[in-house]
């Protein structure tokens, strides 16, 4: 049998490599998060996300269960995202979490991890990062550093923004690193503007 | 709600960042409870797309969901 290599990743994560675990989630997440689309009126996609990472870190630390087959942990990794989804659509009437046994053998349609880093896609976005005006840039940038862990209305605070127009410099770095891609010839998904 | 309104609710909604209740539960973001259906089918396109932006801008190459999910396990 042989392992792929996102199974790999998420094997070491049973030992507690960190690294390891975050590079796993990374090729993991767009295929989970495209799974998620048929969900998207009914809940909060980022919220499924982070839940489901956050089990599936629990599930490498804490159970024996073996890896099998191709691409098995994405496979698990879709159904637990499934699951979430629907505990999140039944939250106001229980609060219930759904076994991993439940979901393990859940697969539906193709199911591929992402390909590693792609350079020629990284460069092309920083370098339309870089052209953006100083407002814009440097809100942005303060965004995708700190807006893990910090809400909108404390980034804003720590720039001397109110908030409604630190969300309008979001939008309008968006939009004009969109135009910038676009004259690239890249097109991310969900570039709207 | 004007365009700007719609487009900064959008926004709003697309950080990674996500609050917590008392026992450590992920709460959706207020701006999402506040988008109708047509908006919500915008948002996930949106949170798409800047999670592919954070990617290639953070020094560890980690989305905002990977960041916040790492910072949560410590």
């Amino acid at each position: 049998m042989t392992v792929t290599e996102i199974d790999s990743l998420f094997i070491k994560s049973r030992a507690g490599d960190r690294a390891a675990f975050a590079e796993w989630a990374g090729r993991i997440e767009r295929p989970v998060r495209t799974s998620l689309v048929r969900f998207a009126r009914a809940v909060d996609v980022e919220v499924v996300m982070q839940e489901t990472l956050l089990r599936m870190w629990l599930a490498a630390a804490h159970t024996r269960k073996s890896i099998e087959g191709e691409n098995a942990s994405l496979r698990l990794a879709i159904g637990v995202a499934r699951n979430v989804a629907r505990e999140e659509l039944r939250r106001a009437r229980r609060d219930a979490h759904a076994p991993l046994e439940d979901v393990e053998d859940s697969t539906e349609g193709i199911v591929e991890p992402s390909p590693g880093p792609d350079p020629g896609l990284a460069r092309a976005i920083r370098q339309c990062f870089e052209k953006l005006p100083g407002r814009l840039q440097t809100t942005l940038a303060h965004r995708i550093h700190h807006g893990a862990t910090r809400p909108d209305r404390d980034l804003a605070e720590q720039l001397g923004l109110k908030l409604n127009t630190f969300l309008q410099h979001i939008v309008r770095a968006r939009k004009s690193m969109a135009e910038c891609l676009r004259r690239k010839g890249v097109e991310l998904a969900g570039v709207a503007s | 709600m004007n365009g700007q309104e719609r487009e900064a609710l959008l926004e709003a909604a697309s950080t990674p960042y996500r609050e917590r209740d008392a026992s450590g539960g992920i709460l959706s973001s207020p701006a999402f409870m506040d988008l109708d259906p047509a908006l919500r089918d915008e948002l996930v396109l949106r949170q798409a797309w800047m999670r592919e932006v954070e990617r290639a801008l953070h020094p560890m190459g980690w989305s905002g969901t990977v960041s916040a999910v790492m910072e949560r396990i410590g």
